[in-house]
């Protein structure tokens, strides 16, 4: 950290030595991002008693590049962490910082860095702090252009866990090649790029009554095939041997296929995924359970809803440890001034996604080799994960108007993707109404109003929200979730919010207030809970 | 074509170089026990050797970890009782638990072992902080017989004044060339003794020599660097929770013969073995007997 440091004030004391002369500058810009909550306790909602009182996370990146350097720290400090945040991350310091030099072909970096290979089903780092995750390596990393069309890289590190680095070393290597640059003799018709990965990890075996693998292997095959109408994309991966708590120390094979075409033309736009997964949670510590210590990210193949009750009541998680998987999407645009598409034209989306278990055949071999179970690649279970079928038309309406209105039939497999038991599949539908009025230049107003209908679980919900904006400078808005149809009547609870946010130029500052009813927030299918809370949080992000 | 080859080198090379990888299709640790024991070896030193003297022996498990920084207090004190009680206390020192006996790159030597384990989760150790110790698997009070090591030393001269129920005769065959211990085990009922009772041998290595935390020496630098652990559990050589001998009837006698490969690693001079006659209905220890094996 120290020479860190050192490295950014020689970059600083280079630019005013010869920044002028070399025609170089130094350039420094970052981006701050605060939050903090004021909670109090709401037995009725289930918020607990915080002991502090007021809960910040603040985050602060500042980066320097200099001609070929770029050298950057990020600021952490989890004082204590937000509700929901995992409170491991309690406390402050420099998790990341880095220098690295680029000359266009060759790049290196030591310090942290994000990586990731192919669609990440081997390697994914990232940081998302609405989950409150970061995974970054702290360790080497070397990318080169090896010859027109030919980019390899590889790295070693070790991964980050809050304030720490993980017990394994992580390594791994790349290339990718755009086989259409390589050479006039591999002319194809579109654009094909394949790529192969490799990741290991290594990890002591301190454990006294099995023999682990030390090192754990995975590797992955993609390619990408580009026409302009067209793009296929397909990856496979293996990995070995990968016994850990989160797959009860078994010693299968972990496998994953993905294969995505997309079609558009005009109006019209298709795309279908399927996916397969099988033991394959990959960890940087053969302990670490929750969002801790991933390695890889399987992409999700489920839609991402962004409307409150869609996205958060009933998200689905990836189960890392076997689906399969598939989604088809169609989105269509009735042409302007037709009889159906109206005078401003009309966009339809269809999606749907559904998720079920592998099949597996038990070898009942706990005693022995604790493989645990055959699987056959296609084999599909019987035991459904997850269903979305929703279908969104998007009009304006007029000049001044603009509506969707959208429909989900969801099907939720709680016990499976909450890690849960005793709720059983749900099944909830959803009706969302989304109305734009531009008033004028300055002042829209926004309506949104959303059901969600179930007799399960915690029963039916209703939503409203009431927006106006002021330009992009201001905003406020009062939003109303009530648990309606809850069995238990003193359950049956307005969930109501205020908030208001201000933008001046960089800065952004938002406060909302009231009460927060327990979710769960996911981000490309991973997930975090969100416990109920009552009180003012604020949040204010900034950048230079 | 020069980049084809490029190309390959480099995939060749990163997916051999970056996908190590170990292959485990045995998951479980080869056994060390020797089927093949040398019975009438045994048979005929157990005739030329003494009958053990009918005293009630204490067994004492201080459960403990190189990164626990308290324990050498109760390594202490284990220490003192033994020199009051001579060999009529056995005392082994179980590392055990996840916590406390963390292998990083200081802390490099693995003192788990599956039996350790297995016994830490029974009785809960681990969760009430270590050090914690048992003193012949009986309660103090209540129903856990995990005792903090204030305790230890009442609770010891209540259990070596309680009436022997058997003796225990311990034949031992070792031999250094090829590390192979041969063991027989007698166990004769000379008192009253539970109608179901159990035997578990245990092996446990002295005087290992590695770091160890201890919260007595000031910050940062609380590390003991060539710390003397003593009495460390190694195996159970007849399984974790040993064997069963059902009933011995009065004045009868239970022999039971062993083999075990002693690993490289360890130092044989400092390897002993460590018997135990248990209750199997609530596994309390009723006799306990220490042999090293290469005396």
């Amino acid at each position: 950290m120290r020479y860190l440091f050192s490295l950014l004030i020689l970059l600083v004391g280079v630019h005013f030595s010869f920044g002028q002369t070399e025609g170089n500058s130094l350039q420094i810009h970052g981006d701050i991002q605060f939050d903090a909550q004021y909670y109090r306790p709401d037995s009725l909602i289930g918020a607990p008693k915080v002991p502090e009182k007021i809960l910040s996370n603040a985050v602060g990146n500042f980066i320097a590049t200099y001609g070929n350097f770029t050298a950057g720290v990020r600021y952490e400090s989890y004082l204590g962490p937000l509700q929901g945040i995992d409170p491991r991350y309690r406390g402050s310091g420099f998790p990341y910082r880095f220098v690295s030099y680029s000359d266009g072909r060759f790049t290196f970096t030591i310090g942290n860095f994000y990586e990731q290979i192919g669609s990440g089903i081997i390697l994914r780092t990232y940081e998302d702090r609405n989950l409150g995750f970061d995974n970054s390596i702290d360790g080497v990393r070397l990318k080169m252009n090896v010859i027109k069309g030919v980019a390899v890289k590889g790295f070693v590190g070790r991964q980050r866990t809050f304030f720490d680095l993980s017990p394994a070393i992580v390594r791994g290597a790349d290339i990718e090649i755009s086989v259409n640059d390589l050479d006039s003799a591999f002319q194809l018709p579109g654009q094909l790029i394949i790529g192969a990965g490799a990741v290991s990890k290594f990890q002591r075996d301190e454990d006294p009554s099995l023999i682990l693998p030390e090192n754990v292997g995975a590797v992955s095959g993609r390619f990408n095939w580009v026409f302009p109408s067209l793009n296929i994309y397909g990856e496979y991966a293996y990995k070995a041997n990968d016994p850990s708590l989160t797959n009860s120390f078994r010693y299968n094979r972990g496998e994953s296929a993905f294969l995505t075409v997309s079609y558009t033309k005009k109006r019209f736009g298709l795309s279908v995924s399927v996916k397969r997964v099988d033991n394959m949670d990959f960890r940087a510590d053969r302990n670490a359970v929750g969002n801790n210590l991933t390695i890889n990210y399987l992409p999700a193949l489920t839609k991402q809803h962004t409307y409150a009750l869609a996205g958060t009541i009933y998200p689905y998680a990836i189960q890392p440890l076997g689906e399969m998987s598939g989604q088809i999407e169609l989105t269509y645009n009735l042409p302007k001034g037709s009889a159906l598409g109206g005078k401003y034209g009309t966009s339809i989306l269809v999606n749907l996604s559904g998720v079920n278990n592998i099949q597996r055949n038990s070898l009942n071999d706990d005693s022995t080799n604790r493989i645990g179970y055959e699987s056959p690649f296609f084999g599909v279970g019987k035991q459904k994960y997850f269903r979305d079928y929703n279908i969104e038309i998007s009009r304006k309406l007029s000049d001044k108007v603009k509506a969707s209105v959208t429909y989900l039939h969801l099907v939720y497999n709680k016990d499976v993707v909450q890690g849960l038991s005793g709720f059983g599949t749900i099944e909830a539908d959803i009706a969302i109404a989304d109305l734009t009025w531009k008033v004028n230049k300055k002042h829209i107003l926004r309506f949104e109003g959303q059901t969600l209908q179930t007799k399960q679980d915690l029963g039916s919900w209703a939503m409203g929200l009431l927006e106006y904006s002021f330009g992009s400078k201001f905003y406020a808005a009062i939003i109303d979730q009530y648990n309606y149809g809850n069995s238990i009547a003193d359950q049956q609870i307005h969930y109501i919010t205020g908030n208001f946010g201000v933008n001046l130029n960089t800065t952004n500052i938002r406060c909302s207030f009231g009460r927060q009813r327990a979710g769960i927030v996911c981000v490309g299918g991973v997930c975090r809970n969100v416990p109920a809370s009552n009180g003012v949080q604020l949040s204010v992000t900034s950048s230079f | 074509m020069k980049s084809i080859k490029i190309i390959g080198l480099f995939i060749a090379v990163a997916i051999g170089f970056f996908s190590a990888c170990d292959y485990v299709d045995n998951p479980y640790p080869k056994k060390r026990v020797i089927t093949f024991v040398d019975t009438f070896g045994l048979d005929s030193a157990a005739n030329l050797q003494a009958e053990p003297e009918a005293l009630k022996n204490v067994l004492l498990e201080d459960y403990t970890g190189h990164q626990c920084g308290n324990c050498p207090r109760a390594h202490e004190d284990a220490a003192a009782l033994a020199a009051t009680y001579g060999k009529r206390l056995v005392i082994m020192g179980v590392h055990a638990g996840v916590f406390f006996t963390r292998v990083d790159a200081k802390y490099t030597i693995n003192y788990r072992t599956e039996a350790g384990d297995a016994y830490e989760k029974e009785w809960g150790v681990e969760a009430l902080g270590l050090p914690q110790g048992m003193v012949d698997r009986t309660p103090l009070t209540g129903t856990s017989p995990v005792i903090t090591r204030g305790s230890w030393p009442t609770q010891i001269a209540a259990q070596i004044a309680k009436p022997l129920g058997a003796t225990l005769k311990v034949t031992k065959l070792y031999n250094a060339a090829n590390r192979k211990l041969n063991l027989k085990v007698a166990a004769k009922r000379v008192g009253d003794l539970p109608t179901n009772v159990g035997l578990i041998v245990w092996l446990t290595e002295d005087s290992v020599k590695s770091l160890q935390k201890d919260y007595s020496i000031p910050s940062p630098g609380d590390n003991i660097k060539d710390y003397i652990h003593r009495h460390v559990l190694r195996d159970a050589v007849n399984d974790t929770w040993g064997e069963d001998l059902g009933t011995i009837a009065a004045g009868a006698m239970k022999n039971k013969y062993y083999g075990y490969t002693i690993p490289e690693n360890w130092n044989a001079k400092h390897i002993a073995v460590v018997i135990a006659l248990y209750n199997k209905t609530d596994r309390t220890i009723l006799q306990v007997e220490e042999v090293k094996i290469a005396k």
